[in-house]
């Protein structure tokens, strides 16, 4: 038989080798390896004991006394959630200009975005943000678990942390065929819709939420509300990993009749010219998107002061009109302009977070054995 | 489990932790590099999958690993894999057949395409089978009058793992073809043979260790595929739901145990089913 059949027909076969050969120097060098082993193991366990003392030290000598060593450049890591990029990208070199003009130092930024519950596992496993915008306040939450932010994050800056508002929209096929309007028409029957799946994603928690919100707003009960969210996940044609990949399903693949989104999202792919059909459902939930200064790493980069202050600066008119331009909801009197009256259509009945106890209570609702995981059971069967 | 055993049969008089540990300090350099290195690569990074598994304790590790969702998930996972391998096993021997027996313009060119699966990212791979088998892409636009949805469903699933395992057939069968003469099918159908007998008694035998092993690849492949099954899957719990989803739920909510035991379960299932192969191949071995 062929040299190749016979080793496939041998695989994971005893081959024939001979086994013992005595060899004086033999015991010394098995020695050895045991010793190579032991330290192998050794350098992996103590890269996996420390893995917050990784990447770059490059820290100024000054940094615990940021405020003397004005003459010096800083430099911000800025971790966010990817929908903000463009929002960020305008206002960071207005910070810049104006720390410099108050500091005369100059500020520079590195930034990262991506899907907020990676983002923030990447900063528990060593990335080093002095600032975080993320998606849900839950995953805020689970950086003050892990001692990277202080208890207090919300009281240290304006609207309790909240920089960007948006609220839920519901986007639907041309000409809106099936009339959604309300969120209770995705549980009517022949109605199908994609959202990405709240295990894997943040915004698919709001999304949850919402249907929880419009439960509660029109007077059913715990046991009533939970049945709603069931119907309605029932009529999910897919559920996605992501946001994007839900955006995929129903534009592309032709999947479901609506799909429910961020209302930010929605603004900004019309600005890119796409053609979008959607509603605001008067009864709706204001999604919360949370900035909070890393304490942990701020204190270790002296970059207190910076990472305050550029926080600070995304609450003013300057910064929120930027946040506006690309379809959240503006802050205070700013949406009171015309400019924002007629791209921001007025919620009639709008859902707070809090009502739900806040997101350490909300994200229970997620967990092993949370309310989700009752909906979850009673999926693909009919 | 393979390196210690032949000294079992060998010095049945010692005692094994003797035995293994003389084994251990006679071996030649070529066993302690191939040690060395599956080690480092394989050895040592299941284990720590199984210790992290093994912190939650084993009341804790059965709820999580026979939760009604786990058990549709390996179901899903399992069967749907082993369909997509069988069928595969198929389809790449007459691919094999064809490209090995005949000479045809643009041979080089397929011949070459076949490995695109490997060479593909996954996600991208999902992406496209999930736009071509959706209910307006190519493929599904056609099935879909007849009331065929194959994008977002269980037979999606099993397409991308088609897709994904194509290759380790073929491959594992075009050598060994290669290696066969003509001349022997000549003697069988000069003996009178049909072409099926010929087929059945005389090609295939030789062939079917091959198979088997590319089968078994393919399998294992299509159990750990990720990144295009989640795309055209509908990810619908006790539909389409499979198990590296599951993983990757579990991850999302920084639940790195829960994660592992699934992840054990899928190792532990696979282990049993490639030593099944194995021995079903040794067992074919005694014809040989």
């Amino acid at each position: 038989m062929s040299r190749w059949h016979s080793l496939l027909s041998r695989w994971g076969q005893v081959p024939e080798v001979p086994f013992f050969r005595l060899r004086l120097n033999s015991l010394k060098s098995f020695v050895s390896m045991v010793l190579l082993g032991a330290t192998l193991s050794l350098v992996v366990a103590s890269c996996s004991g420390s893995n917050t003392a990784s990447t770059s030290s490059t820290t100024p000598a000054g940094g615990a006394s940021p405020v003397a060593a004005q003459k010096q450049d800083v430099e911000l890591t800025l971790v966010a959630y990817a929908i903000p990029k463009a929002a960020h990208d305008a206002i960071i070199p207005k910070f810049a200009e104006k720390w410099k003009a108050e500091h005369g130092q100059n500020v520079t930024f590195k930034q990262s975005y991506g899907g907020s519950g990676s983002q923030t596992r990447a900063i528990i496993d060593g990335l080093e943000a002095d600032v975080v915008h993320l998606a849900v306040g839950a995953d805020v939450e689970k950086l003050v678990k892990a001692g990277f932010v202080n208890e207090n994050w919300q009281q240290r800056v304006p609207n309790n942390g909240i920089v960007g508002e948006t609220v839920a929209a519901i986007i639907t096929r041309e000409g809106n065929p099936k009339n959604i309007k309300t969120f209770e028409d995705l549980t009517k029957d022949g109605i199908k819709w994609v959202t990405p799946d709240p295990k894997t994603s943040g915004g698919a928690r709001w999304n949850y939420l919402a249907l929880q919100n419009y439960a509660k707003k029109t007077g059913l009960d715990d046991a009533k509300a939970l049945e709603f969210i069931t119907k309605a996940y029932k009529n999910v044609a897919v559920l996605t990993k992501d946001a994007r990949e839900s955006t995929d399903a129903f534009a592309k693949q032709g999947q479901g009749d609506a799909l429910v989104n961020y209302e930010n999202e929605v603004i900004l792919a019309k600005q890119k010219g796409e053609k979008l059909d959607y509603v605001v459902p008067d009864i709706n939930i204001s999604i919360d998107t949370p900035v909070a200064v890393v304490d942990k790493n701020t204190e270790k980069h002296g970059t207190q002061e910076v990472a305050k202050a550029f926080t600070e600066f995304l609450f003013t008119p300057e910064a929120q009109r930027e946040f506006a331009k690309v379809g959240y909801r503006p802050l205070g009197d700013l949406g009171k302009e015309k400019e924002f009256t007629a791209l921001f259509p007025p919620v009639k009945q709008l859902g707070k977070i809090d009502e739900f106890g806040g997101w350490k209570e909300a994200q229970k609702l997620f967990e092993d054995g949370g309310a989700f995981d009752q909906v979850r059971s009673q999926l693909g069967r009919s | 489990m393979a390196v210690s055993s032949p000294s079992f049969r060998r010095t049945s008089s010692h005692s094994p932790g003797k035995v293994l540990l003389t084994s251990l300090i006679h071996m030649p350099w070529t066993w302690r590099i191939m040690l060395g290195y599956l080690l480092v690569m394989l050895i040592m990074p299941v284990t720590a999958m199984l210790l992290r598994a093994a912190t939650v304790g084993p009341a804790e590790f059965w709820r999580i690993a026979t939760s009604p969702l786990a058990l549709s998930t390996y179901d899903v996972t399992f069967t749907t894999s082993l369909i997509a391998a069988l069928i595969d096993g198929v389809f790449g021997v007459l691919i094999a057949w064809v490209l090995v027996r005949y000479d045809f313009p643009l041979k080089r060119f397929i011949d070459a395409s076949i490995d695109l699966p490997f060479a593909l990212p996954t996600a991208v791979a999902g992406l496209t089978l999930a736009t071509v088998y959706s209910n307006n892409g190519w493929i599904g636009s056609l099935l879909a009058p007849l009331g065929i949805k194959i994008a977002f469903t269980r037979l999606g699933v099993g397409i991308a793992m088609m897709f994904i395992s194509l290759p380790f057939v073929v491959r594992t069968v075009q050598p060994v073809l290669m290696q066969m003469e003509r001349e022997i099918e000549e003697a069988a159908w000069s003996l009178g043979a049909s072409p099926l007998q010929t087929f059945w008694r005389v090609i295939l035998p030789p062939l079917f260790p091959a198979i088997l092993t590319g089968v078994a690849l393919g399998f294992s492949r299509a159990v750990g595929e990720y990144g295009s099954t989640v795309i055209i899957s509908s990810n619908t719990p006790f539909r389409d739901l499979i198990a590296p989803i599951l993983i990757f739920q579990r991850l999302e909510q920084y639940d790195y145990a829960g994660a592992t035991v699934i992840g054990a379960v899928l190792l532990l299932i696979s282990l049993v089913m490639l030593l099944i192969i194995n021995f079903i191949q040794a067992w074919g071995k005694q014809y040989d």
